[in-house]
């Protein structure tokens, strides 16, 4: 058995991040953990620009955001295990770990930072009618083929999602040479930030298909081609509105689900909306001592927003090494009207970190301009204009210590009112 | 003649819709931009609109090194941009920030690696 003192599950941007600032807030005892065979996780297949823009103040690449975290991981002399898989995770902070070089190995951790990320979802999950021919891949698998192993899986492409990754696939087929016919989205909106509708599609003239999805795939052994349909507002496909689009290749870019396997292990709680675990002001779920910060607890559009999120866990846990006191009283945090979901699910106002709290939320649907409402149980806190609200861009709001400390509060609600519609009191 | 453009600026991801006017070549006006960075950007995307190619080389091992351009280059070069660098191979050691190719398409901008190889 080897004993540490904290283990941090996962070498994407948020392992990074969470190990780096815990080591910065004292911790002496880490041990990061990852099953690839280099650090840096998703980002090293993302090798276009525009991430690092909050956390740098520069634009980067995902391969030298990584890298700049792996340096300093490095320069930290924390230690790493590659290669490595974790395949159990005990509420008592056990670990059971799995490598070709030395087996199986238990680990007993005082603190844990899940840091596992998310996956995508395959056609499966989505129930697309057709034979199973070659030619149908998730937008990530896609993009790991051309940007890491340097095949190109196909000459005409059709893209079922707008999810940030089919977009940026989009772009990156159509320079490689390929024609890239459409992206076809079911919602009446596009799921991926609009710097990349503008950058990945109009630039080069991709038709976007909003209320439109893929009815049926064709071809035995490779795909051929697909049929398109819109759909109605119950999302069901118009037959009288279908076309057949010749293609060779079908990209899924369709979401991510966070990887939970381990937090459900562990009994952690787990948020129905986020699938992913219930976490308090400093990202601790509601097993004490284990923590869980990035795509595993919420799907992120930003990596920025991965890092800062992950470094209050680093932090976090820190605090709780330090000191062990228990926490004082919780209260929740309730998505209201136009909020999908809001992170954190729990906060205790007395010990929040840095005198200020972060939230992170969706809206249920896009607004050109609204207003949110802060509001505990007993009164309305604030209030706060937002422009051009989208599902598929976060919102992030900070709430200073004293607006939640000094009142007896029991619970926080967010939510949102169009303009117009609010009577707009301050 | 005047033209009336909307530039979606994607500086950063609040997406701020710009109105730009243009009158015989030149800008007569920039509306409804949210900070600086958003009108430097209108302003470049109506009359020298650039973008940082991102791609990648062949490595003389197999595989391939992901690399950028150091600062934009004209968006109507890229697809020369991805020509002139489709048989490029790179022998590694190569590191973050290494350039691997001068002057692309003569924009007298370099290319930089984005990744390491060993
Ligand atoms: S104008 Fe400024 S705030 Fe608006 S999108 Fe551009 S950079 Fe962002």
């Amino acid at each position: 058995m080897i004993n540490k003192e904290l283990v941090v599950i996962g070498g994407g941007p948020a392992g990074l991040a969470a190990a780096i600032e815990a080591k910065k807030h004292g911790v002496k005892d880490i041990l990061l953990v990852e099953r690839d065979s280099g650090l840096g996780g998703i980002l090293q297949q993302c090798i276009h620009n525009g991430f690092g823009l909050h956390v740098f103040k520069e634009e980067l690449t995902g391969p030298e955001y990584a890298d700049r975290f792996i340096k300093e991981l490095e320069d930290m002399g924390i230690e790493v295990l590659l290669d490595t898989m974790v395949i159990e995770l005990t509420k008592d902070k056990r670990i059971i770990a799995v490598s070709h070089k030395k087996g199986l190995m238990q680990i007993q951790a005082e603190a844990v930072i899940l840091t596992m990320g998310c996956r995508e979802r395959t056609r499966g999950a989505i129930n697309i009618p057709g034979f199973r021919p070659a030619g149908i891949f998730t937008a990530g698998t896609a993009q790991r083929f051309v940007n890491i192993e340097g095949y190109m899986p196909g000459k005409e492409i059709v893209i079922l999602g707008s999810g940030d990754i089919g977009l940026i696939m989009a772009r990156r087929f159509t320079l490689e040479g390929a024609k890239v016919k459409c992206v076809a989205e079911i919602m009446p909106y596009s799921n991926g930030l609009t710097r990349n509708v503008v950058q990945c599609l109009e630039d080069y003239d991709i038709p976007l298909l909003l209320s439109h999805t893929v009815v049926n795939i064709d071809g035995r052994d490779r795909v051929e081609g697909v049929t398109i349909a819109q759909v109605d507002e119950d999302f069901k496909p118009i037959s009288s509105t279908e076309k057949y689009v010749t293609c060779d290749t079908l990209l899924l870019s369709v979401g991510l689900i966070p990887e939970n396997e381990l937090s459900k292990m562990a009994d952690i709680k787990m948020d129905d909306i986020t699938a992913g675990p219930v976490v308090n002001h400093r990202m601790e779920t509601t097993v004490p001592g284990i923590f869980a910060c990035g795509n595993v607890v919420h799907v992120h559009d930003l990596v920025d927003f991965v890092t800062m999120e992950s470094q209050l866990a680093g932090r976090g846990a820190a605090n709780y090494l330090k000191n062990r006191m228990p926490l004082g009283k919780h209260i929740s945090i309730l998505p209201g009207e136009g909020i999908r979901y809001a992170v954190p699910q729990l906060i205790d106002p007395q010990n929040i970190i840095n005198e200020k709290q972060n939230f992170f939320m969706r809206s249920t649907k896009p607004m050109e301009k609204a207003r949110l409402f802060i509001e505990s149980d007993k009164d309305l806190i604030r209030t706060k204009v937002i422009q051009h609200i989208k599902p598929s861009e976060m919102i992030n709001i900070e709430l200073k210590k004293e607006e939640l400390a000094d009142k007896d509060i029991n619970s926080l609600r967010f939510f949102l009112q169009e303009e117009g519609v609010a009577d707009g009191n301050q | 003649m005047e033209i009336n453009k909307t530039v979606t600026c994607i500086v950063c991801p609040k997406g701020c819709r710009i109105d730009v006017k243009v009158k015989n070549g030149e800008i007569v006006s920039i509306q409804n931009y949210d900070c600086k960075r958003g009108l430097e950007y209108a302003k470049n995307e109506v009359l020298d609109p650039r973008r940082i190619l991102t791609t990648t080389l062949k490595l003389s091992g197999g595989r391939v090194l992901p690399v950028r351009t150091k600062d934009p280059i004209p968006k109507k070069l890229l697809k020369k941009a991805m020509l002139e660098l489709k048989d490029v191979v790179i022998t590694p050691p190569v590191k973050v920030g290494d350039i691997v190719a001068k002057n692309v398409v003569g924009t007298g901008i370099d290319l930089i690696s984005t990744g390491n190889a060993k």
